[in-house]
């Protein structure tokens, strides 16, 4: 993992006396890794992305970004944030929203017009939605919008709460691209989503958080490789398929019934493990990324 | 500054923009206090200037957090200072517009039934300073009460100092005057200016009650946590 960027050390937060939130929530972020947080409703995960924020402060423990308080102005001007509950000002246009964050971030007045377009443009929301109120705005829109209001300064550290939440599957694809363009350039982004395959995709690492507590922390991709799960139809032993798979490179990983799962190094071991089944005489019928995997993760099932 | 600047010139024209709907009222109120006489003695009709204050604050800090606006706010490079006090800058500046606008309507009004005015620009600093205090006040409160909260309190708080000094002896009298005064920080131009030069503690005395409201609105929401699971 990169050097750390974000640092989670033993927070806890109560609210009240009997109504404790997290407790001793630790994890680390590197920089421009994509982390995931998932949990069931009320695990702790809006408390917790209020602490990174700075919004919330902590009984116990604390938030660090790059050494500083999530609430120390320098963060905030580098920090995008696209809340689940998209609340913007009603009477404002997509234009003026974005174009009073560019001036609160203090950027260069002259490239203001310039900017507020090109953000408007990269999440792609239309030309001509871009001068109407935002009362009359869907959900998939605002959802956009969020993102260019979050995205607009370039920051480092983006927070993401939910952020697919009400978009189309084209608007799911895009963030997926941008994500992925995001993290070349090495922002650091943190989401926190009940959308399992989305997370299975853009992150790197899962946290999952149970009652305030992480329960585990999972690592979707990298030194994992890629999980695949295999579908073929007639016989084939688990002999045949651990040779198959050994002779590929490929781990594999449970087999039950005509489906298999295994895990590759990347794409290319993907296509040698294929190659390897059909020539062992496996009537392969289906090889996919296994998106389940996140799902099992979540359920407490045994790993994969 | 420039975000203090950035934030009020904000909350101004989204003020403005929302509250074209409050004219008419706020004119009616104005119009039926100069025809009762109410122009010759204004600082002792608290209720005059409410419509405009109620302009001014309109987009309270407890609306913004109850809307669920204040989180993504609070995450730009602003201070929590600097948020309070531009945010009571812009409800001054809105609430000092529209009570300067309803004094040269009141004005109108008088001349039209031909009675001078007296010293217009004294009336129109007296309002102004009054504005200033009651948004003061009202921000202060809005920090920590949601929603229309601030504006609860102030009237229930008004309501009982007034009731409490119809009944009150002469021991509490004294208490409660203060009590408004404190509540509905005043400054009139000549009382301050037209006597000895002794009477400028008046304008002491308001300078440090409006300072001290600022004051108290920015130590509360300097505390305040802000999060949509704790709305």
């Amino acid at each position: 993992m990169p050097p750390s960027q974000i640092v989670v050390d033993a927070v806890s937060k109560s609210f009240g006396r009997r109504q404790r939130v997290l407790s001793d929530v630790s994890f680390e972020v590197g920089e421009g890794e994509c982390l995931g947080v998932i949990g069931p409703n009320g695990a702790g995960k809006t408390t917790l992305f209020g602490c990174l924020l700075g919004l919330l402060r902590p009984d116990g423990g604390r938030v660090t970004v790059e050494g500083r308080a999530p609430d120390d102005l320098e963060v905030r001007a580098h920090t995008g944030y696209v809340p689940e509950r998209l609340e913007f000002d009603p009477t404002l246009s997509a234009r003026q929203l974005i174009a009073l964050r560019h001036e609160l971030l203090g950027l260069a007045r002259p490239s203001r017009t310039a900017d507020v377009e090109a953000q408007l443009d990269q999440v792609g929301l239309a030309v001509p939605a871009r001068s109407r109120p935002l009362r009359t705005f869907s959900r998939g829109m605002l959802q956009r919008l969020g993102l260019a209001h979050a995205l607009i300064g370039a920051p480092r550290w983006l927070f993401l709460d939910e952020p697919t939440l009400g978009i189309d599957p084209e608007g799911a694809a895009h963030l997926r691209g941008l994500l992925g363009s995001l993290k070349a350039r090495g922002v650091t982004v943190i989401i926190n989503s009940h959308d399992l395959a989305h997370l299975e995709r853009v992150c790197e690492r899962v946290v999952l958080l149970r009652a305030g507590r992480v329960a585990a922390i999972e690592t979707m991709a990298g030194a994992d490789g890629l999980a695949l799960s295999v579908r073929w139809v007639g016989e084939a032993t688990a002999d045949l398929l651990a040779a198959c798979a050994g002779a590929a490179g490929a781990t594999l990983l449970e087999v039950e019934g005509s489906r298999a799962q295994l895990r590759v190094a990347d794409e290319a071991a993907a296509a040698r493990l294929l190659k390897e089944l059909l020539a062992g005489g496996v009537a392969v019928s289906l090889v996919e990324r296994d998106v389940a995997r996140l799902e099992r993760f979540f359920a407490g099932e045994p790993r994969a | 500054m420039s975000v203090f600047v950035t934030l009020w010139r904000y909350r101004v024209s989204r003020s403005v923009h929302r509250l074209g709907s409050l004219a008419l009222p706020a004119f009616a109120v104005t119009i039926s206090g100069a025809l009762r006489g109410m122009f010759e003695n204004p600082p002792d009709r608290a209720f005059a200037l409410l419509p405009y204050v109620v302009a001014g604050v309109l987009a309270s800090i407890g609306a913004e957090a109850s809307s669920g606006r204040l989180p993504l706010m609070l995450t730009h490079p602003v201070t929590r200072s600097t948020y309070v006090l531009s945010h009571w800058a812009a409800s001054a500046t809105v609430a000092i517009g529209w009570a300067l606008v309803g004094l040269l309507v009141e004005i109108a009004v008088l001349s039209a039934h031909g009675r001078g005015v007296y010293a217009p620009w004294a009336h129109a600093i007296d309002r102004a300073a009054w504005c200033a205090g009651l948004t003061a006040v009202l921000t202060c409160f809005s920090t920590r009460l949601p929603s229309w909260g601030h504006l609860g309190l102030f009237l229930l708080l008004l309501y009982v100092i007034g009731i409490s000094g119809e009944s009150a002896g002469p021991v509490f009298k004294p208490v409660l005057n203060l009590a408004e005064e404190v509540l509905v920080p005043r400054f009139v131009v000549h009382g301050t200016f037209d006597t000895s030069p002794v009477t400028w503690s008046h304008l002491a005395r308001y300078v440090a009650l409006v300072s001290g409201w600022l004051l108290c609105a920015v130590l509360l929401f300097r505390n305040r946590e802000v999060s949509y699971a704790s709305r």
